[in-house]
């Protein structure tokens, strides 16, 4: 029942063969039975009862909203009022925030029920969700041979928004939320085999999205079929006055055509994001995908994006600038964890944030620190800034030519979890946000679209990256190579 | 949970145009190669006091040489006459809202606050700095 997507739920109610509260029972039955992947850090199973049944008597009285009946899952860096709101940090543990964020009050106003808030890497750094106070999530896909060699070992779920990936992936829910500020919905979902919609910068409000790096950051959506991401990002998009970085938008009433027609749509392909290490059976996908558009009728060309390959390094410096900044919030006095030194406040603020962040932060927001240094400011932090607007100018340049560009997500399929903990955060960052980075730092859409399963049975994916504000034509797109390449969900 | 299905795609064996626009080798030039990065003790102490955290132990001040080694590829690219960019809405206008004050329960902004007394909230002494980690000295030398 929770596979077929958000279009099965509204015929199920206008039939009333279905009533929200079922769903609401399947989606946390269907919790219990995965409890093992550590998809979710908080359940609000009580909330959402309450919520579900508010949506029977609006189905009883024929007033049906258009996400009545539809689970979805939240990552736990997004606001919620009343369920306790963790990033994945003993920082902020026990925190119980009093608002909710706009997109996901966006979603609940249009019927949608909220299930449960889910794991990350604590405060989003991280690209495997594995850096997480409640432990790794874990990819559904070969979830029982992964354990062949090393008793216990999983593959990797991908990252930050590893556990609203799993979510959606292993049949929880229809739907979830997430942030991407350098990949974070496009890496999971890839890995997991779920569509995500990274959305233009401004399009979706970041009003109650605890803050990693405010220029970049975007709510993200994960979905079952590219239709259902249509259908919430229509819902949420639009200018939030407690946003002032939203920016007005048409997409109210977004619908996606039946079987989108591609003929004359120009497709780029940019060939630096052809990088060292990729997996051949991602070029094969790439390459057979771009034959694919054109027998379907697009003109597909090279392109190059000449700064590609530093966009890592800029966004180092950007990211933990920000960071030093945004965390600066969390000493202990307002909210969040506190230590129990007296000595001095500077010295508890320390003593609590040695405490409350892993080892990740704490060296994220040094380096921010250090980059910020009177003498380095111009050196490193102006620098990033300079090198992004030449890496934004690079997008800008060849969509003076291109509709669309085809790339990889992520270089390579999930890996073992004992393979991937042999790397430290950083340098795994380095690989796995390769493809994905740039397009946050010139604030651009991306699709991440499942295409099929690799030798080893995992999913590989591809991601569309249009201009700004093309979100309709990249989901049309989008669509078409969905119908055409028709991947299988595991839970199907 | 595990997949039931491996969906089969069969593409015809054309060597069409678009095929030959992926790159079939990996597209990237060598990234030049910058010293190691030393951090004097002195700025150790100072980023600890700016940013009211400690570093804890000796290897997470190699973690931030090594960062900052990693970050210093950004030299390399020829940025003169550049302006920096600090948002891809730099040519829209994004309006403030109004500064209009909102009532709320004060309890519930106080929620979250651990010590409390009498209705405000408790810290430690102020204007006291925070004394340096003397245990990194030890450890760098």
């Amino acid at each position: 029942m929770l596979v077929d997507g958000i279009g099965s739920v509204a015929r199920g109610l206008a039939a009333r063969t279905l009533l929200p509260s079922e769903i609401c029972a399947a989606s946390l039955q269907r919790i219990k039975q995965t409890e093992e992947l550590n998809a979710y850090i908080t359940v609000v199973e009580e909330k959402a009862r309450l919520r579900a049944r508010q949506g029977d008597k609006r189905c009883e009285s024929g007033k049906i909203l258009p996400l009545d009946g539809v689970t979805i899952a939240v990552k736990d860096n997004f606001c919620t009022a009343g369920v306790r709101t963790t990033c994945a940090s003993k920082m902020l543990e026990d925190f119980v925030p009093r608002y909710t964020a706009t997109v996901i009050q966006r979603l609940e106003r249009s019927g949608a029920i909220v299930i449960g808030k889910t794991n990350m890497d604590e405060f989003a750094m991280g690209a495997g969700a594995t850096d997480s106070r409640f432990g790794p999530s874990k990819n559904p896909w070969r979830y029982e041979r992964a354990g062949e060699s090393i008793a216990g070992d999983f593959y990797i779920t991908g990252g930050s928004s590893g556990g609203s990936a799993v979510a959606v992936a292993s049949g929880t829910c229809f739907g979830a939320v997430g942030s991407d500020t350098g990949g974070s919905v496009r890496n999971p979902s890839a890995r997991c085999g779920v569509f995500a919609l990274k959305p233009s910068y401004g399009a979706l409000s970041r009003h109650g999205l605890i803050p990693l790096t405010h220029s970049l950051d975007v709510p993200g959506l994960i979905g079952l079929t590219i239709d259902d991401l249509a259908l919430m990002f229509s819902i949420c998009a639009g200018v939030d006055p407690l946003d002032s970085t939203t920016i007005r938008t048409n997409f109210s009433g977004l619908k996606l055509h039946d079987e989108p027609a591609l003929n004359g749509l120009r497709v780029g392909i940019p060939q630096e994001y052809h990088c060292p290490g990729m997996q051949d059976e991602v070029i094969k996908l790439w390459t057979d995908v771009a034959d694919l558009l054109e027998k379907l009728g697009c003109e597909v060309v090279a392109v190059s994006l000449p700064h590609t390959q530093y966009s890592l390094q800029c966004y180092s410096v950007l990211n933990c600038c920000d960071v030093a900044s945004n965390l600066a919030c969390y000493d202990g006095l307002e909210f969040g964890c506190r230590t129990e030194s007296m000595e001095s406040t500077e010295d508890l603020f320390a003593e609590t944030r040695l405490k409350g962040f892993s080892d990740v932060v704490r060296g994220r927001i040094l380096s921010g620190n250090f980059f910020l240094l009177k003498g380095n400011y111009d050196k490193f932090f102006r620098q990033a800034m300079r090198l992004r607007r030449l890496i934004y100018s690079d997008f800008e340049t060849v969509f003076r030519n291109v509709d669309l560009l085809l790339a990889p997500v992520t270089l390579t399929e999930a890996i073992l979890y004992s393979e991937w903990s042999k790397k430290d955060n950083r340098t795994r960052a380095t690989l796995e946000d390769y493809c994905t980075q740039p397009a946050n730092l010139a604030g651009l859409p991306a699709l991440s679209l499942p295409c099929r399963l690799s030798r080893n049975g995992l999913p590989l994916g591809l991601q569309l990256i249009g201009p700004a504000l093309s979100e309709a034509r990249l989901m049309n797109t989008g669509k078409r190579i969905e119908l055409e390449m028709d991947f299988q969900h595991s839970c199907k | 949970m595990g997949p039931t299905r491996v969906p089969l795609v069969i593409f015809r064996a054309l060597s069409s145009k678009a095929r030959s626009c992926v790159p079939q080798e990996p597209v990237f030039r060598k990234l030049k190669e910058h010293p190691r990065v030393e951090i004097p003790i002195q700025t150790v102490h100072l980023l600890e006091r700016l940013s009211l955290v400690r570093f804890g132990e000796a290897e997470a001040v190699t973690r931030l040489e090594e960062a900052v080694k990693f970050a210093q590829a950004i030299f390399d690219v020829d940025t003169s006459n550049v302006e920096p960019m600090h948002t891809v809405l730099e040519n829209r206008s994004v309006p403030l809202r109004e500064d209009r004050p909102q009532r709320w329960d004060p309890k519930l902004v106080l929620n979250n606050v651990t010590k409390m007394e009498e209705g405000f909230i408790v810290a430690p002494p102020g204007n006291i700095a925070l004394k340096e980690d003397e245990r990194l000295n030890d450890l760098r030398s």
